[in-house]
């Protein structure tokens, strides 16, 4: 696992179940967040995990926090860590908000807290999650995936799930340029598979994307600009997030087989590939 | 894409491990309000 500055924003499948977003002037008030990411403690002392500037359009309102994750990669790991949480105001650094959880480690590394933010949470605000562990050390190249949940419902928080994917949220750009948010965004959304999934050599895997917003929207083109939410497949260099040099996105699933790390790419003819989708004529 | 799930699939020629986690690694695009909720799926059928 790659410590990568790809940040996956998620919203909960309980969001849904709830009803949705507020429309607020100030932009969209969310019932619920998730973020799900993958990065890499690099030191025994407090590590920057994660870093997530909230987009303009959401407002959290004293939301609780529900941070969750797994620690792998430690022979001897500590026996408990400390997880800070602040909110900064992206524009001067000024901490407006912050909270810290004591959290046990169990056996398998996982652990789970939860918090609450005492103030409102604005738009622009940028999120950062500290980790510090106790009664240990972490030898470098130690890994933390890390999930935040945020909601406004105490009943939701104790039914989450514990780094549970399943959605994502796609915020909207307004320009199709280099820095727009929206515009060529990245996810990188961990998961696992059942511990009782059996042989699956001859079996079909399969990666499904749907727009649970919008059932009854139409994309007969997959463009962008027709309203859809669309898989991106390259762009010219310089344009925003496009990989250096290639102008393709690898948009994949690596899965782990007997043999070892596979990576199946998203392939618009090849279903799922071992090749990478690189045709720029099916643009 | 709109209401009905797009999907992407192969016959797998070997077994996955069970338990094993995974990484879904996508770039996404959604022009002008409103931000979209998209759900995913992962299984093996």
């Amino acid at each position: 696992m790659r410590p990568t500055p790809r940040l996956a924003i998620l919203l909960a499948s309980g969001f849904l179940a709830l009803g949705g977003c507020i429309l607020t002037p100030g932009g969209v008030q969310l019932l619920e967040l998730h973020f799900g990411l993958s990065e890499t403690v690099v030191s025994g002392a407090e590590s920057l995990v994660h870093q997530q500037l909230l987009p303009a359009e959401v407002v959290l309102k004293k939301h609780q926090v529900r941070v969750s994750g797994l620690l792998s990669g430690s022979a001897s790991q500590p026996e408990r860590i400390d997880v800070l949480v602040t909110a900064e105001d992206a524009g001067n650094g000024k901490v407006y908000d912050r909270f810290r959880l004591k959290v046990e480690l169990r056996p398998d590394g996982g652990f789970s807290a939860t918090g609450k933010w005492r103030k409102n949470i604005r738009p622009d605000t940028l999120l950062k999650v500290f980790v510090t562990p106790v009664g240990g050390d972490l030898p470098e190249g130690a890994e933390v995936d890390l999930c935040v949940h945020m909601t406004r419902s105490k009943a939701a928080l104790r039914d989450l799930l514990d780094c549970a994917p399943g959605t994502l949220l796609l915020p909207p750009a307004f320009e199709l340029e280099l820095d727009s948010v929206g515009f060529h965004e990245l996810f990188s959304e961990p998961g696992a598979f059942p511990k009782d999934l059996g042989p699956t050599a001859g079996r079909e895997l399969v990666v499904a994307l749907r727009d649970v917003t919008r059932p009854d929207q139409q994309c007969p083109d997959e463009i962008p600009w027709d309203g859809c939410a669309t898989v991106d497949w390259d762009d010219v260099a310089g344009t925003r997030n496009v990989p250096p040099g290639g102008g393709y996105f690898d948009n994949r699933i690596r899965v782990t087989t007997e043999s070892g790390p596979l990576d199946l790419y998203l392939n618009r003819e090849l279903g799922l590939s071992r090749e990478q989708d690189d045709d720029f004529a099916l643009q | 894409m709109g209401g009905s799930a797009r999907e992407w699939t192969t016959v797998l020629d070997e077994n996955i491990v069970p338990g094993s986690r995974y990484v879904l690694e996508l770039a996404m695009t959604k022009w002008q309000d409103p931000a979209v909720v998209i759900g995913y799926e992962v299984f093996v059928r």
